[in-house]
């Protein structure tokens, strides 16, 4: 058992309790005979719901014999936060900037504030990185990338 | 004859230079995945996805192959050098193979891993050739009952085998199939869940899912011991001196392979089975028909033979459920399933007679990539464990940029990436918290099929459920999973009396 147990049930019962109020208030739930489309979506939930009940009193019951441990370090939440705030940044500016100047930059923070690597070294890499993937993917493999607004 | 004239057609589909030229960058890149910690088979070959559309379908299905078992070879590598295994499936190889290592024996352990795959590898194809088509004529049997019987079982024994409680694996099985309806309803064409993206009316997308919860959440995760995370320096490595197995050696070989290979297949074929169960229960069985148990885990050569020729037969004879039945296995195979749909192919009872050159293509490229992951590996040990001092901090950019890459381009939506994100995270708090991804894939995979044949099924029966229970096969099925699914309240309670007993 995890020391996040009894957290955790918690929060897998009410994304049950949510898709069992989600499927029967949006769909049609139909009858044993003809199945409506909310019928799985409710059955999923309903079990979810169910599971999560047994794995709370589970934790419940062992709480004494887990080990106590933070679910973050300090030092961890940095990179995490970083790394998930440049991921976010990327998907929003693709389309905008197009893939070479967003991966550009995009790499270029990850190496630089997550990686640690000097400014010019991460420059030189980003460069190398980004003209790498693009040779490899838009030209060799003709996989379509996006140009961006700027058309490059 | 018919099998010798498929096997024949499979060489033949092998041998055109694309399609050897994709088993061998299979066989490569595998390797390569299963050496480096943090990226699996199963974000290779999703990362690997947008790639093969441009190829033709069988050239597609032999590189993902190739990636597969070349990962499962490539995993044991490190396990036996440096004590990290690449893949979960090498985890039992660490035991005796790093104290070989430690001992000076680095080479024969990497020569018996090797040797014992290949051996266990292609025997497994043989079973696989002879068994498939025997298999895809029974299936042709299965109604709407069998099929929703047969996944039941799969879901249930894959969280039977879950690492942590069943209850949460059950949880991530649930969950797989809510998140498969989202999309149009197959039956009425009412959208669920889609909150009016229009993107989302295709339902999620397995990939994206798939980058999230075994890409981005494992680098999230090694970046929180981005500083503790010891430097590998292989000193082992560069002292490989001679590499063949002693005579005493070849003689304690080749039963445990033996043993470790008739396991591995068995355990592969069945739903919920695959590579990781296969190692772990062959070294178990191996360890107990040995004279010297108390030996395993001091660098006994049978610690080594056994899973990792339990391991390559597994994951040669899983593809059998998939090929015949359309019934992944394992979360390797749902990928695997996603790759055959993308192509327009429809993995199951018809797959061998409507695309022979598909099943016996694979077949052959499965004998072709055997051999040439005996030269990948064996004489060019040295390279591989070079790869590994890679320093982490220039390996995971480049990790992100390709889940990103290979993300963006399956549908050239900006949408699958926030995806891959949510599961990113999704992915690192359930590795925190031990919940498991593999439960999750499999159900999303599986789930429109199980929604359809669990509607058409209760249609058939008038709402009522002894349906499946009134049908010989399906009702095989079905006892066998509540059995499983009992099985841990009747082990506990064994276990309670025993331990009464003894304190009484």
């Amino acid at each position: 058992m995890n020391r996040f147990d009894s957290v955790t049930a918690v929060v897998w019962f009410l994304v049950g309790l949510g898709i069992i109020l989600w499927s029967s208030l949006t769909l049609e739930l139909g009858t044993l005979k003809h199945p409506g489309s909310g019928f799985l979506p409710l059955l999923c939930g309903a079990t979810m719901a169910f599971l999560a009940i047994i794995v709370f009193f589970q934790a419940k019951r062992m709480d004494k014999e887990v080990k106590r441990e933070n679910f973050w370090t300090r030092g961890s939440l940095i990179p995490i936060f970083s790394i998930i705030s440049l991921l976010l940044i990327y998907a929003f500016f693709l389309d905008y900037l197009g893939f070479k100047l967003t991966t550009f930059i995009v790499m270029l923070l990850i190496l630089t504030q997550v990686a640690g690597i000097p400014w010019f070294m991460g420059i030189v890499e980003s460069l190398i990185i980004t003209g790498a993937c693009y040779l490899t993917f838009d030209y060799l493999m003709r996989i379509q990338l996006p140009k961006g607004w700027l058309g490059f | 004859m018919e099998y010798f004239t498929g096997l024949l057609l499979g060489f033949k589909v092998v041998f055109q230079p694309m399609n050897f030229l994709m088993a061998f960058t299979g066989c490569l890149i595998g390797t390569l995945v299963g050496v480096l910690p943090g990226l699996g088979p199963v974000a290779a070959m999703s990362l690997l996805l947008p790639v093969s559309f441009h190829l033709a379908p069988v050239s597609a299905i032999i590189l993902l192959a190739g990636i597969y078992y070349g990962a499962l070879y490539g995993g044991s590598t490190t396990s036996i050098l440096v004590n990290i295994p690449g893949e979960a499936a090498s985890v039992v190889t660490c035991l005796d193979g790093y104290q070989m290592a430690k001992q000076g024996r680095a080479g024969p352990a990497l020569a018996v891993a090797a040797i014992g795959s290949f051996i266990a590898g292609t025997i497994a194809i043989v079973g696989m050739m002879f068994l498939s088509p025997l298999l895809s004529k029974a299936a042709l049997s299965f109604g709407p009952p069998e099929y929703t019987s047969l996944m039941v079982l799969g879901f249930t024994v894959l969280t039977f085998l879950a690492k942590t409680s069943m209850p949460k694996a059950l949880i991530m099985a649930a969950f797989g199939v809510f998140l498969s309806t989202i999309g149009l309803d197959i039956v009425s064409g009412e959208r669920r869940f889609t909150l009016s993206i229009q993107a989302l009316m295709d339902g999620v997308g397995l990939v994206p899912v798939v980058m999230g919860l075994f890409g981005i959440s494992e680098v999230l995760l090694n970046l929180e011991q981005i500083g503790n995370r010891p430097e590998i320096l292989s000193s082992i490595g560069k002292k490989i001196l001679h590499i063949f197995p002693t005579r005493e050696d070849w003689r304690k070989f080749i039963p445990a392979c033996l043993r470790g290979t008739i396991i591995g297949f068995f355990l592969g074929i069945l739903p919920g089975g695959g590579a990781i169960l296969a190692s772990f229960v062959a070294y178990a069985i191996e360890k107990k028909v040995s004279k010297h148990p108390e030996k395993f885990g001091t660098g006994e050569i049978e610690g080594v033979a056994s899973p990792e020729s339990a391991n390559n037969s597994a994951a040669q004879a899983a593809f059998i459920p998939l090929l015949t039945l359309g019934i992944p296995a394992n979360a390797v195979m749902a990928v695997f399933f996603g790759a055959l749909m993308i192509h327009g192919i429809t993995p199951g009872a018809m797959l061998i007679q409507q695309n022979p050159d598909i099943f016996w293509g694979l077949i052959a490229s499965m004998y072709i990539g055997n051999v040439m992951l005996l030269v990948l590996n064996l004489p060019l040990v040295g390279l591989w464990v070079k790869v590994l001092l890679i320093p982490y901090k220039v390996l995971f950019p480049l990790i992100i940029l390709f889940c990103l890459i290979g993300v963006y381009t399956i549908n050239n939506s900006t949408v699958d990436i926030y995806i891959m994100i949510i599961f990113g995270v999704i992915g690192y708090s359930m590795k925190k918290t031990e919940y498991e991804g593999a439960p999750l894939i499999l159900a999303l995979v599986l789930g429109n099929m199980f929604e359809t044949a669990l509607r058409q099924s209760l249609m058939m029966s008038d709402g009522r459920f002894s349906i499946f229970f009134s049908k010989p096969i399906s009702c095989a099925f079905m006892s066998t999973a509540i059995f499983v699914l009992l099985l841990p309240l009747i082990l506990r309670r064994r276990l309670a009396v025993g331990v009464d007993e003894g304190g009484g």
